[in-house]
């Protein structure tokens, strides 16, 4: 039995009168990764947020969402969010309070949650700030969002979702306000999230470097609608829109001239 | 036409009026590179590394606390004083880098205006759409009515009207989709290779610059730390480099 079964969703702004993401069905079982892919605009980040009900109030949902054998209300939404189901969001900067720090915010995201009171929070924020390799921890828990880089928000952030053990991370672009080095690091610390907390990913994202790294199944989507939905593997090697395609083949041509240096040296790329 | 920086200085600003932060970081410490002219270099570079500051200060924007920049083997005021429009920059918002109330034709027009080179202008702005391959009917369109790959193809219609002889691009791909950045690069591959101009892609994307440049400058918290060919890639041996080198995210089709 699938973890997540989506049926239909449907998200309709009333006041422009079009709809935003169309029908979109997927299910996703335990311990998989879903990438979401396509184009800015695409609807992408709608359908992230359409599953844990955060969209904008004005926006109309429609279908139904069945999270572990429940049907997804919004009360049950406001329960599981955050503790069952974790959220990453693109804009870090805006993600957290400005006027309170850091650990602050840490350590009552933690007692809200997990119930972790005094030491226990703060060594808990400690330990996740460590977990996303951050330097100087105890430092940083003093600091307000404002005197850090959206970079090391964004590691924060997903350092304290790491610390909350979710069964499910809704991730929204984790990577992009992130350089090279720590871009790989966030995505091999989700890797081992998958493999050994059994935790189930969704990624939206727009980098198919990403995707090849992590994502068991693709989602491919344009305009609103799904245009192709399967096993990574099968959608890189038989692409059937055209619109995929296109995505995959621009992709490899950015790749190309470092791809024929790297092959003429002989230099294996580091898998994940 | 040689672009020589030598011992290049910036000290970093103090935080604030009251703040007991002694002295800070400097920006940029000790940076010296040549570019040679017709020569394409990329500088890459995490955020934070002094990247754009080192594009302001070539620029003219920000003044240097240590060392030199010649161009033409002059210094670098003095030749910008010379040659006006003789030196362009993209920058990477370009919604902010248009005025939101101007049409596109306003746009592109304005500044071979401001050089006074009056003659056939609407011919000049097709022309120069026509290189940046957009169609004619976005002439009348204002800004925020083009999407973005269109509106960088509009900057970089600006930056390439008065015939430059050096062309800065600062982090032009990184608000863009990934299709978008790649029909970008090659757009700009064949205005270099038509319009002969030397280049400065500033980038924290390995494989972009590898992409379009012939050589690449790696730096790292202010200073310079490699330089090398694009052929010499994988031959790197500072440590900061292989690092960024190594977390590239690769897209292969035949592997997985």
């Amino acid at each position: 039995m699938p973890f997540i079964d989506v049926k239909n969703l449907s998200v309709h702004d009333p006041h422009q009168q079009k709809n935003i993401v169309t029908n979109i069905t997927f299910s996703l079982h335990q311990q998989r990764c879903l990438a979401v892919i396509g184009e800015s605009g695409s609807g992408k980040s709608t359908v992230a947020k359409a599953l844990i009900d955060l969209v904008a109030p004005s926006l109309e949902v429609e279908g139904t969402i069945i999270f572990d054998g429940k049907t997804l209300t919004n009360q049950e939404a406001y329960q599981w969010r955050g503790k069952r189901i974790s959220f990453i969001s693109q804009d870090a900067m805006n993600a957290f309070n400005p006027i309170e720090t850091i650990g602050h915010q840490m350590i009552e995201t933690f007692q809200q949650h997990l119930g972790l009171r005094g030491k226990e929070g703060k060594a808990h924020a400690m330990a996740g700030l460590t977990r996303v390799h951050l330097k100087n921890p105890y430092d940083l828990m003093k600091k307000y969002p404002y005197e850090l880089s959206g970079g090391m928000l964004q590691r924060v952030m997903i350092g304290i979702t790491m610390m909350l053990s979710p069964d499910v991370i809704i991730a929204d672009e984790p990577t992009a306000s992130l350089d090279a080095f720590n871009r790989r690091e966030v995505i091999r610390q989700l890797h081992t999230l998958k493999e050994e907390n059994g935790v189930t990913l969704i990624v939206i994202t727009h980098d198919l470097g990403v995707v090849q790294a992590i994502a068991d199944e693709l989602m491919v989507m344009h305009q609103g609608v799904m245009l192709e939905h399967g096993s990574a593997k099968e959608v890189f090697t038989s692409p059937e829109h055209p619109q995929t395609k296109h995505l995959l083949e621009t992709r490899l041509r950015l790749s190309a001239p470092t791809e024929a240096l790297r092959q003429q040296k002989r230099v294996e790329a580091l898998l994940c | 036409m040689l672009i020589t920086a030598f011992d290049l200085v910036k000290h970093g600003e103090k935080k604030g009026l009251f703040s007991n932060q002694r002295k800070s970081k400097d920006r940029i410490s000790n940076v010296s590179f040549q570019i040679e002219k017709g020569q394409c270099a990329g500088l890459v570079g995490e955020s934070g590394s002094g990247k754009s500051t080192l594009a302001r200060i070539l620029l003219g924007l920000e003044k240097i606390d240590g060392g030199e920049v010649q161009i033409d083997g002059m210094p670098a005021d003095k030749w910008r004083r010379m040659n006006r429009g003789k030196m362009s920059v993209v920058f990477q918002d370009y919604l902010s880098s248009v005025h939101p109330s101007f049409t596109v034709k306003e746009i592109i027009v304005e500044p071979i205006r401001l050089l006074k080179q009056n003659q056939n202008l609407d011919q000049k702005v097709l022309s120069l759409l026509e290189q940046v391959r957009l169609p004619s009917s976005v002439l009348n369109q204002y800004a925020h009515q083009l999407s973005g790959g269109q509106l960088q193809r509009v900057c970089i219609a600006r930056a390439i009207s008065t015939h430059p002889a050096i062309l800065i691009l600062d982090e032009v791909l990184s608000s863009l989709d990934v299709s978008v950045q790649v029909q970008i690069l090659e757009l700009l591959e064949t205005l270099k290779q038509e319009l002969d101009m030397t280049m400065l892609l500033i980038t924290h994307d390995v494989e972009a610059a590898v992409y379009l440049c012939d050589r690449l400058l790696f730096l790292h918290e202010g200073s310079l730390v490699e330089e090398c060919q694009k052929d010499e890639l994988f031959e790197v041996s500072h440590p900061f480099t292989l690092q960024l080198i190594d977390s590239l995210m690769p897209f292969q089709l035949d592997k997985k």
